[in-house]
């Protein structure tokens, strides 16, 4: 009887500390990486060139300005851009969620190409404008919920 | 001097909860305010296939298109609901840190030690 309350008194405070340690493991735990400033940056960046090249082929129908040959080199840039953002977000610890959040874009830029290659109206661009800014949101958004930490 | 059980789960409790009444609506109203613009893009794409502005296979280009974009919006709120979390056990723990630390010894540190991590 004396052993069952002895053992009920200190076994409560002993899980309560085994729970703690080991949610908290020895030291102050990140699911999420921190801030990156040049995430930031690079996809701020390439969300201007997008809309410029957007805007282009809405302006400039029927003209050069509107063609895939004009604007090759965004579309090189772009992957670029994107490709490196994704090394250094793999290089941090747990960025998981950010280098899916880049494998979209860079799959999106890809489609964007190849419907371009065929062919863009000007009734199609708010579709490819609005999918593009909800993620360019997207990764901007996580980017700085990150500065919170 | 033991711990009351009760009294440091009804301070984490109440630590935890403010963090999440404070900053979830936030990321619901980001999350609604999404499905509206995806919900209008998708009915846009049905009328300019409609209208036959574009072809039936344009018409699916666009639609994986929007769905690897809505792919990155949940995404971007996994990251936000993992970070209310850890701010939320953060305040949890931070609330409760000298009670624990008076009771058991120093289990908890500061949160100016340096950063890592055992998990």
């Amino acid at each position: 009887m004396l052993l069952d309350k002895y053992v009920s008194k200190y076994s409560l405070m002993f899980v309560l500390a085994m729970i703690m340690s080991a949610t908290i493991g020895c030291s102050y735990v990140k699911p999420v990486s921190v801030y990156d400033e040049q995430m930031d940056k690079g996809i701020t960046i390439l969300q201007k060139h997008t809309e410029e090249v957007l805007l282009m082929i809405e302006t400039y129908q029927g003209k050069a300005e509107s063609t895939y040959e004009y604007h090759r080199a965004y579309y090189k840039q772009a992957a670029i851009t994107v490709s490196s953002l994704k090394i250094r977000s793999e290089a941090i610890q747990e960025n998981n969620i950010s280098t899916k959040m880049l494998d979209n874009l860079l799959n999106n830029i890809k489609r964007f190409e190849q419907d371009h290659v065929e062919g863009i109206t000007a009734s199609e661009i708010n579709l490819y404008r609005g999918g593009f800014n909800s993620q360019f949101t997207a990764l901007l958004s996580l980017e700085l919920a990150k500065k919170r930490l | 001097m033991s711990i009351n059980a009760n009294e440091v789960m009804t301070k984490m409790l109440i630590a935890a909860k403010q963090v999440f009444a404070e900053k979830w609506p936030e990321t619901q109203r980001y999350a609604e305010s999404e499905i509206t613009l995806f919900t209008d893009r998708f009915i846009d794409i049905e009328k300019l296939r409609m209208s036959g502005e574009i072809t039936e296979e344009r018409a699916k280009s666009h639609i994986e298109f929007q769905k690897q974009s809505w792919q990155t919006v949940l995404l971007a709120i996994q990251g936000m609901s993992l970070i209310l979390v850890e701010e939320a056990i953060s305040a949890a723990l931070n609330a409760v840190k000298d009670i624990v630390n008076t009771a058991v010894g120093s289990i908890f540190q500061s949160k100016d030690e340096p950063e890592g991590g055992c998990i």
